[in-house]
């Protein structure tokens, strides 16, 4: 049986059809802001007009369920659309495929609750609302070494108390919600005990304490260092548990393209725990 | 994948110039040297994708794709670095100026090398995983 390389006619199509969306629509939007839009000042504009476009051709989050408004495409549909995408810096974005927002829509569509996918991946598929995702810390915390993870989460009565500093968070300013990963047991070094929480984008204990200044642009809104001193309302509904014991350094962070394994989600409402993806 | 899409793009840029610019009596695109270029920039483009199929079929059908995405994602980010810094020799001295998208491009794809994990800590997972694999075989 040979190998196939060619796509399914349907899959060509959309291809096809992405093609065409980033010469006539997008290129010309990156041609005019020379391929940044990193101090444009209409910057949100031209975002929601670019989905907008995209929304209108049928073609926005194409990689999430039918449910939420996308082609429920595999990874290998995935890879086809997505480096169609990518031949303009601005196409990912405009197809609301950028990290990491794409990365966000894609764990919470595999382990979030049914409540949570409809308060945070709904609007965030439709291109209302962005997102960000809390892991890297400045030394000593966690880097490419995920078991340094510094920022500690601990039970606080009727909910959370959240303590640390994050960095390189790449969409923070302007996130509707981050996903801001804690240590709920064990200390830094040690193995497992990362637990992923949904904050609100306005929790006033999460601040934005500056903008780092980086090589590149094109990730929307830039990266910015976050100070974390979010204590949980007790009215807040909270249910956690402790998590097992896992191989951090197998860690995926899910901005990345491919999927990531989160079973241990498991907690019915915010804030909720999980697993280190592994 | 989104990189790769920006990896051919510039790729086009680069084509674009060679085949228009003429130096040393005929177009940049016929020198030898330039011809190497486009041509390594078109099998770093080949071998990019065929690793990602490789590693998005092995996610479709349920595999282990721990070593997989992780070669995939070290060779990726470090031929897309490749294929984008070629496209800027091919396109010389404008080609790092503002009025190419090319200088942007290149400093995009830098970092790609470093977040996901960054090429040092995947090799160091391909090797384990190569270890053990020779381990539990337990003779060449």
């Amino acid at each position: 049986m040979a190998i196939r390389f060619d796509l399914e006619p349907e899959l060509a199509a959309l291809v096809q059809r992405i093609r065409e969306f980033v010469r006539d629509v997008v290129i010309p939007v990156e041609l005019a802001c020379k391929g940044s839009l990193h101090d444009a000042p209409d910057a949100e504009d031209i975002r929601r007009r670019l989905q907008a476009e995209a929304r209108a051709a049928g073609l926005l989050a194409p990689h999430v369920g039918e449910r939420w408004g996308g082609h429920g495409l595999d990874v290998r549909g995935q890879a086809a659309v997505f480096e169609e995408a990518g031949y303009s810096l601005l196409g990912p974005l405009a197809l609301n495929i950028s990290a990491p927002d794409e990365g966000n829509m894609h764990l919470l569509e595999r382990v979030a609750t049914l409540a949570q996918q409809a308060k945070y991946l709904a609007p965030l598929a439709a291109g209302d609302v962005r997102s960000c995702f809390a892991m890297t810390e400045p030394p000593p915390g966690a880097g490419s070494d995920p078991r340094a993870l510094a920022t500690h989460a601990t039970r606080v009565e009727g909910g959370w108390r959240i303590d640390g500093t994050k960095w390189f968070i790449t969409g923070a300013r302007g996130a509707a919600f981050a996903i801001v990963m804690a240590r709920t047991s064990g200390a830094p070094g040690d193995r497992g005990g990362a637990t992923m929480f949904l904050v609100d984008g306005g929790n006033p204990g999460m601040q934005i304490v500056r903008d780092l200044d980086t090589l590149d642009h094109a990730l929307f809104a830039g990266h910015s260092e976050v100070l974390l001193k979010i204590a949980w309302s007790p009215t807040t509904r909270s249910s956690a548990r402790s998590t097992a014991a896992s191989n951090t350094r197998r860690c995926v962070w899910p901005r990345r393209a491919s999927p990531i394994a989160c079973a241990g989600w498991a907690s019915p409402a915010a804030p909720t725990t999980s697993r280190w993806p592994t | 994948m989104r990189w790769l899409g920006l990896a051919r793009r510039a790729h086009d840029l680069a084509l674009a110039h060679v085949t228009a610019r003429e130096a040393f009596g005929s177009r940049l695109a016929e020198l030898g040297m330039v011809q190497q270029q486009i041509a390594d920039n078109e099998i770093d483009i080949a071998a990019s994708r065929a690793l990602i199929l490789h590693t998005a079929w092995v996610l479709d059908t349920g595999g282990d794709a721990g070593t997989a995405s992780s070669i995939a994602k070290t060779f990726v980010s470090e031929a897309v670095g490749r294929i984008v810094d070629r496209a800027m020799q091919m396109t010389g001295a404008v080609g790092t100026s503002g009025d190419r998208l090319l200088s942007r491009y290149w400093r995009e794809v830098r970092p790609f090398r470093i977040y996901d994990g960054p090429s040092e800590t995947h090799r160091w997972s391909i090797a384990k995983r190569a270890v053990s694999s020779f381990k539990k075989r337990g003779r060449a």
